[in-house]
């Protein structure tokens, strides 16, 4: 499934600990790619979120849906 | 006379065929080849001494700190998180090498500025990822879950506001990122990245078009 969803950035931007999606440290994501696209001299930003889209099986998305810390925004 | 002619004929001819034209883009064919090093020279060359095969800007590696000829591939020393780069005079290309290993952290570097502002694509564990070097912070724009493969060629093609990643073992999964005016999009160096020392593991076969 395909879906859009809300999450905070996570990282300090270093090598090891980059600007990523909290949302893909906490659930295992087929694929992800930002949608915002925010620039990253603004990183992070206030309030703390930003928009991608992921590729990810049903049973996931609805496990990210009942995360208190995601928003989704659209599935399909 | 005959033959006279027909030699002059020739020698014209020849003549035609041995001028280099600009390509002008209007001819369909192969890209024209901007960067290729094969790494052929001896053991120890630092990079920055050593000669492409094709450079047709003609710097030669400038940004390339550490970088080592190994057994005629491209090493290094034990410096980690080293991106090496080359200008390529185009800002849109296709760079493609080989690496020899399923480590993390190897790669490809498009429209590179300097050792601190550029985009790459790398293999990271078992996941294709997109990063933005910005002011020296790494931020991940894209990312897709594959298999591990212990020796893949990528290839990472600029294209406008677009970058694309592709590994040879899973061509069906490329690692996309589109944004609208992409920070960096016209810049034009071009490389690779290792992120371990690389005498164990090389890179090889680089090749940039445009």
């Amino acid at each position: 499934m395909k879906a859009e969803i809300l999450s905070p950035w996570i990282g300090t931007g270093s090598i090891a600990d980059p600007n990523r999606p909290r949302v893909a440290d906490d659930h295992p994501l087929i694929s992800w790619t930002d949608t915002t696209g925010q620039p990253a001299q603004n990183l992070t930003p206030v309030p703390n979120l930003f928009v991608i889209e992921v590729e990810a099986t049903a049973a996931l998305i609805t496990a990210i849906e009942a995360d208190p810390n995601y928003e989704v925004l659209w599935s399909e | 006379m005959t033959t006279r002619s027909s030699t002059r004929q020739v020698a014209a001819e020849n003549t035609v065929r041995g001028t280099l034209r600009p390509w002008n883009g209007a001819s369909a064919g192969p890209a024209p080849i901007l960067i290729l090093d094969n790494f052929t020279d001896v053991n120890g060359t630092a990079l920055a001494n050593h000669t492409p095969d094709i450079d047709t800007a003609g710097g030669g590696w400038t940004i390339a700190t550490n970088g080592l000829i190994s057994n005629n591939a491209l090493g290094g020393n034990s410096n980690f998180e080293m991106p090496l780069m080359i200008d390529s005079g185009v800002a849109d290309v296709t760079a493609v090498a080989e690496f020899a290993t399923a480590k993390s952290g190897f790669g490809l570097i498009v429209n590179g500025v300097d050792i601190n502002n550029f985009w790459m694509g790398v293999v990271e564990g078992t996941n294709l990822r997109i990063y933005e070097r910005s002011n020296g912070s790494f931020t991940q724009r894209a990312s897709v879950n594959i298999p591990a493969s212990s020796a893949h060629t990528l290839t990472l093609i600029s294209s406008g506001d677009t970058l694309t990643l592709t590994a040879s073992h899973v061509p069906n999964s490329p690692c996309a990122y589109t944004v609208t005016n992409r920070p960096k999009k016209t810049a034009t160096f071009v490389g690779v990245r290792q992120f371990y020392p690389a005498y164990t593991y090389p890179i090889d076969n680089f090749q940039v078009t445009a």
